[in-house]
């Protein structure tokens, strides 16, 4: 559950068990769900969509994926030093590469054979949304390049500018003074107080 | 009374009241609650983007700032969790059951100081767990051979799979995910490169904190940034009432609040347990204990302490295991070891016999963390409160900027931030699809670990070195049924008369 602690996406407040269900079959379910180790907010409060069987299918292939890179990535590394052979240095690589296979194969076959449980599904995306990420992954990594290039500060400060006017920002406090605030705290930060040189 | 006077206590307290780690802690404070506040940026967040800039520092120091904003954002997570109806962290998932309900009917202030004291209260508890319980728990593991040393990794891995999100194999898909980066360099025995594709920098493996601040930071704010929607949100409620509870109220916490300290204590030690689990525990356990029932999910003053001191109560259980065992509890502590053994510092039973002196420094910077950030919350909440109107867009922008700009600084490399950028992008993957990133995050810090133990034993004495173990056997075996278990009950689930049963409201065992 503490992964759950990642990737809070400041998902609104729950109402109790008891508030949305009978409250002895809310006391049964919780008590049910803490047992079983499932998300206690996603057994009370699943937001349920019609299921996408592609998109479910999607983390199966990846994995399976992943594993079988992973698993002709081991068969590059040579074995030196007398350690070739069944605990050699491809060892390790070949066991995570089997265990990746192995979860995504399960959870193929749990979307194929479980068509009864609830599908949930994160936040949908929205085409603006998707945009603005694009931009903003180019622009951090222009920003990334230019940090031996340019003038570190002045690079950070036009960087903020720009995510803050992509983000939808216009006010001249937002887009002129909040980045210089920013800027001048992250040159005392590290500049003054940890004296890390940028 | 040796104990008191011993040294490694006065070591220990005499390094943490130092003008440079007390200025460490109170600026950990005041990250911690602007943590908890927003809702969105959570501990793991801000404990990843510390790592980066605490390297810097001393190892005491640094501890400083990490604890404190872990500690301090226990606090902060339950200002929207109260007034805005949305958890600052998971942890205070709880705190919104009742929180939310007494600030609409005009007791947000009562709700926000009874929240504020049961907190204190339960991280005073779990403060104890690690000062009482750590040591024998460190003199227990240091009869752990290579063998045991692997069960243990292994029962600490699938147990933070098993509990979380309920989607047991996407979480083990993650865990091996995080294993297999952990092998990327050279070969701990041989030397050989693994995965480094020619590329000089990653002959010292993936840079362990441009993972979890891409993991943790650019991925949840690129998640936000997709799915960010003008019109959604609640206004904050900003009526507070009257601020401090009055005797009989008081009167009423006493017994939440020892359920809470009591629930959260023993949940905390068992690894992977969070606040959140911990708090609807704590809730759940004081609604039935209170003569009041009806009133629980309604505006509880019992419901709303009972599950705030619970899920506080579990820090110190969560860094009792880490420190005692090495083998971190969630993702917080996960991010921690990993930058406690840049540091030098290897958490486990020899942390206990070899530094005895960090543990209590450690104790003693929770102790204060609480206390500080208590007196905070009592006197200088209402400042915090107006921080709920800030719009995420300038949220968003701090914290890329201080991504890119923390990892940077750690080692003036942009290999670096690229590496960040790029498990930004997987880390958002996985949020988007469901692959919990905790577990990747504990296989990589706990790869190494696994890997080494087990191919030492193995090649010492065959597998016989494993199933000969009974502690190897027990943990091992405890950690498959923790995997397997669902498996077998959706299997059963499966044969004619057994589909009308109610399966579990989620069966999300993927």
């Amino acid at each position: 559950m503490r992964s759950r602690h990642e990737h809070d996406t400041g998902s609104r407040g729950m109402a109790p068990p008891s508030s949305s269900l009978g409250e002895g079959q809310a006391e049964a379910t919780l008590v049910e769900d803490l047992v079983d180790g499932a998300s206690i907010s996603e057994a009370v409060h699943a937001l349920e969509r019609p299921g996408n069987r592609i998109r479910d299918l999607v983390p199966a292939a990846v994995s399976i994926t992943v594993g079988i890179a992973i698993s002709l990535g081991s068969l590059q590394i040579n074995a030196r030093g007398g350690q070739s052979g069944d605990f050699g240095p491809s060892f390790w690589p070949q066991t995570t590469a089997l265990i990746c296979i192995v979860a995504g194969a399960v959870v193929l076959l749990q979307v194929l054979l479980l068509r009864h449980r609830p599908i949930e599904y994160p936040e949908r995306m929205t085409w603006r949304g998707g945009l603005n990420v694009l931009a903003t992954i180019v622009l951090l990594f222009a920003y990334a390049q230019s940090f031996r290039q340019l003038p570190f500060w002045t690079t950070t400060f036009v960087a903020s500018v720009v995510l803050l006017y992509l983000f939808g920002i216009r006010s001249w406090k937002g887009l002129l003074l909040f980045p210089a605030i920013i800027t001048a705290i992250l040159h005392f930060l590290f500049a003054v107080a940890l004296r890390v040189p940028l | 009374m040796n104990t008191l006077l011993s040294s490694p206590i006065l070591d220990g307290l005499s390094s943490v009241f130092e003008p440079s780690t007390l200025l460490c802690l109170v600026i950990g404070v005041l990250v911690g609650m602007l943590v908890g506040v927003f809702p969105g940026v959570t501990a793991t967040m801000a404990i990843a983007l510390a790592s980066g800039f605490t390297l810097t520092l001393g190892p005491i120091q640094g501890l400083a700032v990490m604890i404190t904003i872990y500690v301090s954002a226990q606090y902060g997570d339950r200002i929207p969790a109260i007034l805005v109806n949305t958890p600052g962290t998971p942890s205070s998932i709880s705190s919104t059951f009742d929180g939310y309900p007494l600030a609409k009917s005009g007791k947000a202030g009562i709700a926000l100081t009874s929240s504020a004291f049961g907190t204190a209260v339960g991280l005073i508890c779990g403060t104890l767990v690690l000062a009482i319980g750590g040591i024998p728990l460190a003199r227990l593991a240091m009869h752990f051979g290579p063998a045991e040393v692997f069960g243990l990794v292994v029962f600490g891995l699938t147990m933070m799979v098993g509990v979380s999100t309920g989607r047991i194999w996407k979480g083990v898909a993650s865990g091996a995910f995080g294993l297999f980066l952990a092998t990327v360099g050279r070969d701990p025995i041989t030397s050989v490169s693994r995965y480094t594709f020619g590329i000089n920098e990653l002959n010292s493996g993936v840079s362990f904190i441009a993972v979890i601040i891409g993991l943790f930071g650019v991925a949840e704010v690129i998640n936000q940034i997709l799915t960010y929607r003008k019109s959604t949100g609640v206004a904050p409620i900003l009526q507070l009432g009257r601020w401090f509870p009055d005797k009989q109220t008081m009167k009423q916490l006493v017994k939440p609040v020892l359920i809470g300290s009591a629930t959260g204590s023993a949940m905390g030690l068992v690894p992977a347990v969070g606040g959140d689990i911990a708090g609807i525990t704590g809730w759940e356990n004081a609604r039935r204990a209170s003569k009041n029932k009806k009133l629980f999910g309604k505006g509880s003053i019992e419901g709303l302490t009972a599950g705030d001191t619970s899920s506080a109560a579990v820090l110190g259980g969560s860094i009792t295991t880490t420190m005692a065992l090495g083998v971190p509890g969630d993702s917080v502590m996960a991010v921690m070891i990993g930058s406690m053994l840049i540091w030098g510092i290897q958490p486990g039973p020899s942390l206990f016999a070899n530094q005895p002196d960090l543990v209590w420094a450690i104790v003693t910077i929770m102790a204060l963390a609480t206390l500080i950030t208590l007196v905070l919350n009592l006197f200088r909440m209402k400042s915090m409160i107006k921080l709920l109107e800030l719009p995420k867009p300038y949220l968003w922008v701090i914290i890329l900027i201080f991504c890119m700009v923390g990892t940077f600084a750690i080692g003036n490399s942009v290999f670096d931030v690229m590496q960040m950028l790029v498990f930004g992008l997987i880390g958002t993957f996985m949020i988007r699809f469901g692959f919990p990133p905790g577990p990747a995050v504990l296989g990589l810090v706990l790869g190494p670990l696994a890997e080494s133990n087990l191919r030492r034993a193995v090649l010492i004495d065959g597998w016989a070195s494993i199933y000969t173990s009974p502690i190897a056997v027990t943990l091992i075996s405890i950690a498959l049924l923790v995997v397997l278990w669902p498996l077998l009950r959706n299997a059963v689930a499966l044969f004619p008369g057994q589909r009308n049963r109610a399966a579990t409201p989620t069966g999300l065992d993927s």
